[in-house]
């Protein structure tokens, strides 16, 4: 067996049948030029150190705006978001919610942050974050429960444990988030791997959409899924934003 | 017959296994069935194919995921080519008595029906040379206890995605306490919202951040444990 190639420079004997599939010295190229938050941000980019902070997931951008507008609390709050397609990737949510705080107490030390996402996945560690940096967050697990309703979420959860969700911004983006962030596009023959554990998709709708509803509908098919549909408009954020308004 | 279309009978034997890592980390079940028959029929034995053709090639897929170079479904699809291969060998492995470094039950516990991850790491343990048995998703106690049973494991592995579901994983560990049989097996912990600390915190051996990490981890406690009922027959 040769030696293990070093993770640095490729293979000294690539004869790769692969077509179009990238190898791994393309992949490791690619997946390293990923630029960080602070090299896309810089450590200055916020412009009213005076308000509260909210930095919320990409998925809620809209969500946010909406419910605070409402409560006509549009201009209360600065908003900083990070990328939505950390839905897919958790662990990286505590770090970059913690260089967005730290970036923003550079002109205020004392300036109060909250923090626009449930658990999301990570297991706690940005309960850490939150605790460490005096940081606020919406509570539950993630946003289908705080969308729904914690005891709507574990109802439909009893109901059927293998219901995948979707939201409004999910039904949105489902082919980018979902359909190719998870690879399914590239690699359809993985879709029995992925979702063999479901059984339903259900459509946690914010808004009336009929657009919506039919892209949802469509995601749920291309799952091989059964497709419900359950309006629950924006659910707990809407008490989460009323409590730390300002 | 274009670039692309490489003869695998026409490379040595060092150059098709070289290919072979290249084709597990494309994910290429085809070429990977077709390069473990060459192997065998130039008089390799499965033991070998398996250890320093696929487990060689899976243990770097491993740590590229582990950093982040590679993601899930490419895992997922090198993991299917190894599959296709362990099925060519498997049966012979089995004829031929290959060595057995131990056995584990794997399953996600009771709420979580995820089971990518579970299902790396069993494919990675049994490329590795340990028998599984994978009793899948929503487990309640009861399931572990009566595979566990019934199979006389040296490892309970458990996984769990999700925050809410993890800690049925101590659950389970209390049950064997309860029982007086902790001590009988090995228990892992993994999934994606566990780490080190929570692994401690409910009694597990150890917590396996991924499935290369997991195959190490076992191989170590395994090996740990039969040292000491050396030991102990020796005293």
């Amino acid at each position: 067996m040769p030696e293990q190639t070093p993770k640095d420079s490729p293979p000294a004997v690539r004869r790769s049948r692969s077509g179009g599939r990238k190898g791994r010295a393309e992949r490791t190229q690619s997946r390293r030029s990923v630029p960080s938050i602070e090299a896309r941000e810089g450590a200055a980019g916020f412009r009213h150190p005076e308000k509260p902070l909210i930095i919320i997931c990409g998925a809620l951008g809209a969500e946010t705006k909406a419910v605070l507008a409402a409560a006509g609390l549009a201009d209360a709050f600065e908003i900083t978001a990070l990328p939505a397609i950390w839905h897919n990737f958790p662990d990286r949510i505590p770090d970059g919610v913690e260089t967005k705080a730290t970036q923003a107490r550079k002109d205020r030390a004392d300036r109060p942050i909250f923090v626009g996402y449930a658990d999301c996945g990570t297991g706690g560690r940005l309960d850490e974050v939150c605790e460490r940096l005096d940081l606020k967050r919406i509570a539950g697990p993630h946003c289908y429960s705080f969308f729904a309703g914690e005891s709507r979420f574990n109802a439909l959860a009893e109901e059927e444990l293998g219901t995948f969700y979707l939201t409004d911004f999910l039904a949105r983006h489902f082919d980018t988030l979902i359909w190719e962030g998870m690879g399914l596009s590239d690699n359809p023959e993985i879709l029995e791997t992925m979702f063999s554990g479901y059984k339903r998709l259900i459509y946690l709708a914010q808004t009336e959409d009929i657009h919506l509803t039919r892209l949802a509908e469509q995601a749920a098919g291309k799952l091989g899924l059964e497709f419900r549909r359950e309006f629950t408009g924006y659910g707990e954020l809407g008490d989460f934003m009323a409590e730390v308004a300002p | 017959m274009s670039d692309d279309d490489l003869d695998l009978n026409a490379l040595n034997d060092d150059e098709l296994v070289e290919q072979m890592g290249d084709d597990l980390y494309d994910g290429l079940k085809e070429e990977i069935e077709e390069a473990t028959r060459i192997l065998l029929d130039r008089g390799w034995t499965p033991y070998d194919v398996l250890t320093k053709s696929l487990v060689a090639g899976m243990t770097i897929v491993g740590q590229d995921f582990r950093d982040g170079i590679l993601y899930v479904p490419e895992v997922l699809m090198a993991a299917n080519a190894m599959k296709s291969g362990m099925s060519i060998l498997k049966p012979l492995l089995a004829e031929t008595g290959a060595p057995r470094i131990g056995s584990m039950v794997i399953g996600t516990v009771k709420g979580d029906i995820h089971d990518i991850g579970k299902n790396l790491v069993s494919m990675m343990m049994e490329g590795a040379g340990f028998e599984v048995v994978d009793i899948g998703i929503n487990n309640p106690v009861e399931n572990y206890l009566e595979a566990i049973e019934e199979h006389k494991p040296d490892i309970l592995g458990m996984s769990a995605l999700l925050t809410t579901t993890m800690p049925y994983m101590k659950v389970v560990i209390e049950t064997l306490i309860e029982k007086g049989m902790r001590d009988d097996y090995i228990v892992l912990v993994g999934g994606a919202p566990l780490n080190e600390a929570f692994a401690e915190s409910i009694g597990a051996d150890g917590y396996c951040r991924d499935a290369a990490v997991a195959v190490e981890t076992a191989k170590d406690f395994v090996a740990r444990r039969h040292n000491m009922i050396g030991a102990r027959a020796n005293a």
